[in-house]
């Protein structure tokens, strides 16, 4: 045990030393168990006497040229000084050399031996005031969000350079931490779990016995760890559960995320150990569902120690006994000899049985007997806490949900004729092949071999899986019971009866709706098993259709992926519809998990399982076909079809017997054979199309002579191997060293690499995308995405799956892109920052769903820092456009008084200037007039779209805002001269003209942007007084038919505090419009009063100050340095 | 070039789901249309000899899935390609439009030394049915605006045309192949025949 290290100056008296090394003593107290003599007596009465009672064993700490010597632990028998003795050998004396100091030495043993027993101490006791210590350092020290949880600390070294520094690491759900502060150095490392890219446990001269964490940036290695595997499991799973997250869609229906975030929040306090505890829970609960095929959710409660006796030879098997909510199932100690799966809903009756004459010796005691609906009696025995576990079990019997009807002996098959369509029974029952009578005999002799294994070890879910009924399945089953048995193997049939009724809703929903993925669908129905009869017909043909377009409204995040329609089409021939549903199911969640998701991420996972193995079993045939470049290509078809797209189809069938009962393993232990197999012709192939050639033509050489070939067409290929023959081998060679455990562990290691780099790729793919914007350098871009990726991190929201353009995966909602804009745009700095932020966010959402990508914000962002001048004010003036800006918004009651106040000085100053001299209005009819002379009948364009416009504005004010003509046309015209905007036509269209009290809007922010500069600001107030003039030159009174548009227009707006709306509607404007300066004089046509964007642009660009100012090139990486540090350390 | 070792040419099809990439490869391969092709996943290929100006090549065609979703793992097989084969079905235009996406994504991943000038081919399919949505003309005037890259209209169905487009793809890759075994032998001209070679083929006259 380790003590608080304490000073010691006699270091003999009393004891003896049994072993030294240069930094450490390990001490034996004196008369303890070697010597019995008279010292030991007095030694003991010395010690009864003080009332001391030290532990008779040891370590001491000493420095050679030191005279104090420290306590560092005790123990009370000598396995345990021993452990701790060698643990310090192996894990502290290897890097005190390191130091250059004794003093270093001593303050880093010191501190070593002080944390491991805070840790220890903090894990036995679990003292709340430690624990909530550590998450407030934990917080505090990196800067975390509230609701970033602890999931544990652990005490090691961080090696920086070659000196490792003591410290904490902190584990949390989104990041990992280091912080050590020794030596008055202060270390402190923070990495998010998504960055990871590789995690290991290495053993390097230069870093010893540690756990390697590799990111993008670089590589850190962790050292001197007290439980370095639990620490490791726990890093593992952590990352594992952030690259899932990075997998799975939101919208998901399994998003393992949303379940461990709802379990998190359900914990009562903010204790790290039951976060802890929760996912240890959690990796138990998946193995375990993982070894009885039980749907994922299923938690395990418990397991227990007992025996099992199997009837068919008369014996109590030892194994354990696991407990879920759902089920109890048993697994032998001896692997694969016997394992049981009772669905609880099945479960009829517990009781204890008393030993009988039945019991052997060993069940002596504690027997229980399960009794199900179908009569089946299951013993167990030798339980150590029977009553326990009765009473446990009909907790959970009580618990089972009422709708799910316990299952009454036996169901009839009931054939439900609902409109539209029926389920089919298994095709191969309506489409029969021919058989040769030899086969015939084969099969039918199988069928007979079954019927007697079953008879011993009972049908259905609670069939004892024997070591004999595995030699059966690698034979092949019979295809009468392939549909049967396939689903009660894989599991499905649990998933089926938990959920009566499902498939026949999704079908009905599926088949109404119209959508991708029953397109594409549509167009492989043919395309799936087109030499097989049923699928000739239009019997087969709708029964895969309904099966996949059920699976893809079932399961949003695969949807539909090629591959799926071959081996749902397999699935349809042996088993009834509803059946192959769920088998389908099965396949896609649990046994091929992510296969065939929208970016094949569990494929690839599985890509880079094959290619380790394949280096560990078959090295040089790796090194070959790595150098071939095939390594990669070649698992794809095989497994996402399940070889049945590249071997005879009546022997596919086969590996898929054996892949329901033993899980993926089978996949790879089957490729592996036939690499192995085909090694020698494969090492001597030069290129990669030699290569696949030699597999093709060894696959379709692949025969069985125990069924009947699918294909009418003769066989052309080469006969190669039996297919039984083929699994057979595959099992003898490498059915114990691919196991289901290492593929799931070899899965998660490969699952962060494959994540990265498809998140990579994506990030690249956008990168170029945003590129061609020509606004933001590629510098800023990258900085722009890493800072968007981090903001919808928090947001814990996932880039979601690709559509049109690769920036479509990064979705932001207006929170988030308010954060990112306000943080980086220089519009966004002042009084106005709010509103020019929401104008530019509508601005860039292009389909008004409140949500925009990537591109939108960095096209926001390069044109408020990065376009030319006519750019920079042509979005500033189309965010302040109707319907973009629609009336209501107008103006805010926060910055009602600043912008009416500016407008007003406005106001009053082109009162003044028109009182001193008539010059400006002089030019600014003249400006207006050449506009008009040059714009041609675009007035009148104006005129309909403003029109139109109000309309819209009027609309939208009533609440049904939609995506107007206009607002596009306004985005248009700000988007224009960006890369390909979808649908940006050629010339830049024309923002309609803006209102008065638009263009109010539009001239405080104006002044609100260039205060801080008095020569850009006089150039705007001079620039918006002509405007404002030239507003109300364009002033007329309204035209009826206008009239009754604007009160349309005002009665919407009617709550409006600015508008005071008279009885008769019409009066309003030209009441609120007369104080204003007259325009009598005007002798123009009548018109309304209006700014329009050429106005806008030739008057402000007429001004060099403005010119300048707009054309400032502003770069964003300084903001984004500043938005980086405010998440990172310190 | 008159070196008389065989040669091999790598050809990939690239195109939406459902155009008929399989069914192009076996009529050219096989003489034959079946419409019992499963749909292919990850890839496939075949091998045919043809006769090119005199010379015996071996093409080796690799059929590629068109699900949007496999599209970024066509990396692997892009490597080492000759010639590049995008198709789409003249009755679909969204196949059409796709068609870009599919050259830019080709000559990004595959990375070919001079992609200005990498031999595409472009084939419009399913001429034999009457919902013709692609007009000649359009798809036309999109290979010309893509470095005139050659076009033919085919049915894979009734074997219009595809002898034909495949001795053009067999030709165009020939001359990327032998412009590849330039580079090989004289690696320090690099730079010179890059020049010389884009000028050549621009006048369609490559010396081989």
């Amino acid at each position: 045990m380790w003590v608080k290290p304490q000073e010691v100056f006699l270091k003999t008296a009393m004891w003896d030393t049994d072993e030294t090394t240069l930094y450490f003593v390990l001490q034996r107290r004196k008369g303890h168990e070697k010597s019995k003599g008279f010292y030991s007596v007095l030694v003991g009465t010395l010690d009864s006497v003080r009332d001391t009672k030290p532990a008779p064993y040891r370590i001491l700490h000493q420095t050679p040229n030191s005279e104090i010597y420290y306590v560092i632990a005790t123990a009370v028998t000598e396995p345990e000084i021993r452990q701790d003795w060698l643990w310090l050998f192996e894990n502290i004396c290897p890097t005190l050399h390191l130091f250059d100091t004794e003093e270093e030495v001593t303050a880093f043993v010191c501190c070593k031996i002080n944390s491991i027993i805070a840790t220890e101490q903090e894990n036995l006791t679990e003292e709340e005031d430690t624990v909530t210590l550590k998450n407030v350092e934990f917080h505090e020290k990196f800067r975390m969000p509230k609701d970033e949880k602890l999931v544990c600390y652990y005490s090691c070294s961080y090696w920086k350079g070659k000196m490792p520094r003591q410290g904490w690491m902190y584990l949390s759900v989104h990041y990992m931490c280091f912080y050590s502060y020794i030596f008055g150095r202060k270390t402190s490392i923070k990495i998010r779990w998504a960055d990871v890219t590789e995690l290991a446990k290495t053993n390097s001269i230069l870093f010893p016995d540690s756990i390697k964490v590799v990111t993008r940036d670089g590589e850190h290695y962790f050292t001197l760890f007290l439980r370095k595997n639990e620490t490791f499991a726990l890093m593992q799973q952590l990352a594992n559960i952030a690259m899932k997250q990075l997998i799975d869609d939101k919208s998901g229906s399994f998003n393992i995320d949303k379940d461990l975030l709802t379990k998190l929040s359900k914990n009562v306090p903010k204790k790290p150990s039951f976060l802890k505890r929760d996912l240890d829970a959690r990796k138990q609960s998946n193995l375990f569902t993982l070894r009885f095929r039980l749907p994922q959710n299923e938690k395990l409660d418990g397991s227990e120690e007992c025996t099992l006796w199997t009837p068919y030879n008369k014996r109590h098997n030892w194994g354990r006994l696991y407990l879920s909510q759902n089920f109890i199932c048993f697994d032998s100690r001896v692997s694969n000899l016997v394992r049981l799966t009772i669905p609880l809903r099945n479960v009829h009756q517990v009781e204890r049985a008393d030993s009988g004459g039945t019991a052997s010796s060993s069940g002596d005691s504690g027997s229980i007997l399960i009794t199900t609906a179908h009569h089946t009696s299951f013993l167990f025995g030798s339980i150590s806490d029977r009553d326990f576990l009765v009473h446990k079990i009909s907790e959970l019997l009580a618990k089972l949900p009422n709708d799910v009807y316990r299952e009454k002996s036996t169901k009839a098959l009931q054939r439900t004729e609902v409109e539209g369509w029926s389920p089919q029974p298994p095709l191969m029952t309506l489409f029969k092949t021919h058989q040769t009578s030899p086969i015939r005999q084969i099969q039918l002799k199988k069928e007979k071999q079954w019927e007697d294994h079953m008879a011993e070890v009972g049908r259905g879910v609670s069939m004892y899986q024997t070591t004999e009924g595995s030699e059966l399945v690698v034979n092949g089953l019979p295809e009468s019971l392939r549909g049967e048995l396939w689903s009660v193997f894989s599991g499905s049939t649990l998933q089926k009866t938990q959920n009566k009724g499902l498939y026949k809703k999704h079908v009905d929903e599926a088949l109404s709706s119209k959508n991708q993925a029953n397109d594409e669908i549509e167009r492989d129905l043919h395309r799936s098993l087109p030499e097989h009869m049923a699928f000739q017909n239009d019997v087969g043909i709708s029964a895969l259709r309904r099966v996949l377009c059920a699976y893809a409204l079932k399961n949003p995040t695969i949807g539909y992926c090629q591959a799926m329609n071959i081996v749902a089409s397999v699935l349809l021939i042996y088993c009834p519809e509803e059946q192959a549903f769920w088998l389908l199911a099965t396949i896609c969640e649990t046994l091929l998990p992510d296969y065939y998701n929208t970016r094949v991420v569990g494929a690839l996972v599985d890509q880079g399982v094959l290619e380790e193995l394949t280096e560990a079993h078959l090295p040089e045939l790796h090194a070959k076909l790595d150098e071939l470049g095939m390594m990669k290509m070649i698992s794809l078809s095989w497994f996402l079809t399940l070889f049945i797209s590249v071997m005879p189809y009546e022997c596919a069938v086969n590996v898929m017997d054996c892949f329901f009962y033993d899980g993926a393993k089978v996949i790879f232990q089957v490729t592996l054979t036939i690499l192995d197999i085909n090694s020698e012709k494969l090492l001597k192939c030069t290129e990669d199309g030699q290569a696949m050639q030699v597999l093709n033509d060894y696959l379709q050489g692949i025969y069985n002579e125990e069924a009947m070939a699918l294909s009418t067409e003769p066989r052309t290929a080469e006969k190669t191997i039996k297919i039984q023959e083929l699994i057979y081998q595959s099992y003898r060679t490498f059915g114990t060293s691919v196991s289901s455990e290492n593929i799931e562990h070899l899965r998660l290691k490969h699952r962060l690499r494959v994540v990265r780099q498809l998140e990579d790729s994506l990030e690249k793919h956008t990168l170029r995308a945003l590129q061609q914007d020509n606004l933001l350098d590629p510098n800023e871009l990258q900085e722009l995405l890493s800072a968007i990726r981090e903001e919808l991190l928090w947001a814990k929201r996932v880039p979601c799956e690709r559509l049109e353009a690769p920036y479509e995966a990064y979705r932001l909602d207006f929170s988030q892109f308010k954060t990112l804009f306000s943080a980086l745009s220089p519009w966004a700095k002042g009084d106005f920052a709010e509103a020019i932020t929401a104008r530019m966010f509508k601005l860039v959402d292009v389909d008004d769903d409140g949500v925009v990508s990537a591109r939108s914000l960095s096209v926001a962002l390069g044109l408020s820092c990065r376009a030319d001048a006519p750019r920079r004010l042509r979005a500033l003036f189309a965010c302040h456009a109707p319907p973009l800006l629609p009336r209501r918004d107008l103006v805010p009651t926060h910055f009602t008084d600043t912008g009416e106040e500016l407008a007003a000085d406005a106001i009053s100053f082109f009162d003044s200037l028109e009182e001193e001299t008539s010059t400006p209005e002089a030019s600014a009819v003249a400006m207006h007039r050449s506009i008009s002379d040059v714009c041609g009948d675009g007035g009148q364009m104006d005129k309909r779209n403003y029109e139109s416009s109000q309309y819209c504005g009027a609309v939208g004010a009533m609440g049904a805002m939609g995506a107007g003509v206009s607002a596009e046309s306004v985005r248009a015209c700000a988007w224009s001269g960006l890369a390909s905007g979808g649908s940006t036509p050629a010339a830049p269209p024309l923002a309609p003209p803006l209102p008065r009290d638009h263009f109010l809007q539009l001239l405080a922010v104006l002044h609100d942007l260039t205060q801080r500069d008095p020569v850009v600001y006089e150039a705007v107030v001079l620039a918006g007084t002509l405007l404002l003039q030239l507003g109300e030159l364009n002033h007329r009174p309204l035209l009826d038919r206008e009239i009754s548009q604007d009160s349309l227009f005002l009665a919407a707006a009617a709550k409006q505090p600015v508008v005071q709306l008279d009885p008769n509607g019409n009066a309003t404007e030209a009441e609120q419009e007369s104080p204003k300066p007259s325009p009598s004089k005007e002798t123009e046509p009548e018109g309304i009063w209006s700014i329009t964007l050429e106005q806008f642009l030739a008057t402000m660009l007429a001004q060099p100050a403005l010119e300048e100012f707009f054309n400032k090139q502003v770069s964003i990486l300084p903001q984004l340095e500043v938005l980086r540090q405010r998440d990172s350390v310190s | 070039m008159s070196s008389r070792k065989k040669v091999l040419l790598k050809v990939i099809i690239l195109g939406d789901s459902g155009v008929g990439k399989t069914s192009l490869m076996n009529q050219f391969v096989n003489k034959k249309f079946s419409n019992q092709y499963k749909a292919t996943i990850g890839a496939d290929f075949l091998t045919k000899e043809v006769i090119v100006d005199d010379r015996i090549v071996t093409i080796q065609i690799w059929d590629t899935a068109g699900q949007e979703r496999f599209q970024s793992l066509g990396m692997a097989f892009y490597r080492g390609a000759d010639c590049c084969v995008l198709v789409f079905d003249v009755t679909a235009p969204n196949t059409f439009k796709s068609l870009e996406s599919w050259r830019d994504e080709f000559l990004i991943q595959a990375s070919p030394r001079d992609p200005d000038n990498f031999p595409f081919v472009i084939l419009g399919n399913k001429v034999d049915l009457d919902n013709r949505a692609v007009s000649a003309k359009r798809a036309q005037q999109w290979c010309q605006s893509k470095n005139d890259i050659p076009y033919f209209e085919t049915s894979a169905k009734e074997a219009v045309n595809v002898e034909l487009a495949f001795q053009t793809i067999a030709r165009n890759a020939l001359a990327q192949e032998t412009e590849a075994e330039l580079y090989n032998e004289f690696p320090d001209q690099i730079k010179l025949n890059a020049n010389d070679n884009g000028r050549n083929r621009d006048g369609d006259n490559c010396a081989c």
